[in-house]
């Protein structure tokens, strides 16, 4: 008896996971003139699935290969199943892969069909990988110098989701570079929690216990081998996946309410000549702060994302971290939104509806001391008719696509304006008063 | 002569306290360029790498707002001469070009200021280019 998962375990859960998708149909998929939403990530998770199942077959005719041609003839009936089999499934991939012109990114499933076949398809690709561990190491006796997990860990859907966070929060990290706010020089708690995160994860990652990055970047890496329990390893990861998805959440809110309200600047030595602020820092024109408020919003769906991909493992080898997509599946039968379900992304947080923050003479009146509902109520009405207006004038029929050649938000006075109108209008709407960014001595080519 | 280079040659050729913030300003900005073009090609020196971004953001805008720092847009820099970057990054010598400039600043910046309101933002951009000099050379090699 063993702790450790075997490839049985996950065969049996891609066994369960089938039943489920067989059992359960989707309505989408079931009943005539339903969304054809259903059928289309279907198809995809099957196609999926029937993706893992052709390298399970080929991996067997390349076993068969090897054989002797005396053993190979023995197998008898079996050299053909083998062979029909491979001709099915190369078929069935093959029809079910999509059009040369559906470009489209694969979606992530939302009916329980569409989510079943998809664990599946995981449990199945986990599993072959596992499989393949044992392969590699029986030549020759191999050293098992390197964790028979390794392969579990860099399975496709793992490393791609952790590929694609890592991406969107180098470009969350890389909005700042023009960008600071009026707290410099404070560390949030928040901020301090993420220090830690990444001195916790680095010292996973490196062979030192006691790394912090001030040691420098020549540091060991902790061997694979050293990573013996798996379920623990992939608990670490569970949880710091987790963990960045709700502080990219938190920072947008915050992000969000900071560009509303003035409080993102940039230092006027960075802004172009035209721009005529006589401070050392601005509130940030709204071509810095829109491409800061994106890069959160993708980092919080890619981090959900990676997530997700990392709960499918933990499921499989029993992690202690299991008991974060219990909670998610508690939280998700409490409420009737979707966004909610463990294996799917957050909604961005743009899309639902945030607190309605005061604009510029709104908040001047407050800072004032006004508390007269009339007033105040004067104060946002001002406000919104400012905004109105604006958004009318960008509008206009004949008005070019791009409004102007110098940022509207170019002073200390209008940035804050623009930058309300920007986080409160949809975003189709307020996107026409994004100039571009201009020209600045950083962004020129090296 | 690259843009590390230059920018180290300006922060030592500054005669007063106006030319060094305005070089010291530069030098994070030019810091911080020149780190965001290696980072993807750092292998292990990644996070090295992304945490001396951060430091180099923040150290230039400690700069920035310095009392003795004019207000107002900066005049127009000329881009730098065309093929001064190498076809191949070496990140390694990149990494002790920007470490070697980042402990010049941390050296200079905090004799340089005149009043306690400089002396407080210079003595904060000099720990942040400290901190590049630690992650990107390491300041505890054992």
């Amino acid at each position: 008896m063993t702790d450790r998962a075997t490839f049985g375990d996950f065969a049996a859960a891609a066994q369960e996971q089938l039943s489920r998708a067989v059992w359960q149909p989707d309505p989408g998929i079931s009943h005539p003139g339903a969304p054809a939403c259903g059928a289309e990530e279907f198809t995809h998770s099957l196609h999926s699935l029937v993706t893992v199942m052709t390298r399970y077959s080929a991996d067997v005719e390349t076993a068969i290969a090897r054989l002797s041609p005396d053993s190979r003839r023995q197998m008898g009936p079996w050299l053909r199943a083998s062979s029909r089999t491979r001709e099915a499934l190369d078929n069935a991939a093959a029809f079910l892969q999509p059009g040369p012109s559906d470009t489209r990114p694969r979606p992530t499933p939302t009916t329980p069909a569409g989510r079943s076949l998809a664990a599946a398809a995981a449990a199945l690709r986990t599993g072959r990988d596992l499989l393949h561990t044992h392969t590699a190491a029986r030549p020759g006796g191999t050293p098992a110098d390197r964790s028979e997990w390794a392969p579990v860990i860099a399975s496709p859907p793992v490393t791609d989701a952790a590929g694609n966070a890592r991406r969107a929060w180098l470009y969350a990290a890389r909005g700042w570079d023009l960008i600071t706010t009026d707290t410099r020089g404070t560390l949030s708690p928040a901020a301090a929690e993420t220090a830690d995160l990444a001195l916790w994860t680095g010292r996973l990652a490196y062979a030192d216990p006691a790394w912090t990055p001030d040691l420098g970047p020549s540091r060991t890496a902790r061997p694979a081998a050293q990573l013996t329990d798996t379920p623990a390893v992939i608990a670490a990861v569970h949880h710091a996946c987790e963990t960045l998805t709700q502080v990219a959440a938190a920072d947008h809110a915050q992000l969000t309410a900071a560009a509303r309200t003035g409080r993102l600047l940039v230092p006027t030595r960075s802004l172009p000549e035209e721009f005529d602020i006589p401070h050392r820092f601005a509130p940030a024109p709204a071509a810095r702060t829109q491409p800061l408020l994106t890069a959160y919003h993708d980092a919080r769906t890619a981090s959900a994302q990676a997530t997700a991909s990392t709960a499918v493992v933990a499921e499989t080898v029993r992690s202690p971290s299991r008991i974060l997509t219990t909670a998610r599946t508690a939280v998700a039968s409490n409420t009737s939104t979707t966004s909610l379900r463990p294996d799917a992304p957050l909604a961005p947080a743009a899309s639902r509806p945030g607190p309605a923050l005061p604009g510029p003479v709104e908040r001047i009146l407050r800072d004032l001391g006004e508390t007269s509902i009339a007033m105040l109520q004067q104060a946002t009405a001002i406000d919104q008719a400012a905004e109105q207006l604006i958004l009318h004038t960008a509008h206009q029929p004949d008005h070019p696509a791009r409004p102007a050649t110098r940022d509207p938000s170019r002073s200390a006075a209008t940035a804050e304006v623009i930058n309300h109108i920007l986080t409160s209008a949809h975003p189709a709407t307020a996107a026409i008063l994004c100039a571009p960014e201009p020209a600045h001595p950083r962004n020129l080519k090296k | 002569m690259n843009r590390i280079t230059a920018a180290r040659t300006r922060l030592e050729q500054a005669r007063d306290l106006a030319g060094l913030l305005a070089a010291a300003y530069d030098a994070f900005d030019d810091m911080l360029a020149v780190i965001r073009c290696h980072e993807e090609h750092a292998g292990g020196a990644f996070a090295a790498f992304v945490l001396s971004a951060t430091a180099a953001a923040n150290g230039r805008d400690w700069v920035a707002a310095a009392p003795s720092m004019p207000p107002g847009p900066a005049p127009a820099r000329p881009a730098a001469p065309a093929g001064t970057q190498p076809a191949e990054p070496d990140t390694a010598r990149t990494a002790l070009a920007i470490a070697a400039l980042s402990q010049l600043l941390a050296g200079l910046l905090p004799a340089a200021a005149a009043d306690a309101g400089d002396r407080a933002c210079l003595a904060h951009a000099a720990r942040h280019a400290a901190r590049i000099h630690s992650l990107l050379a390491g300041s505890q090699q054992r």
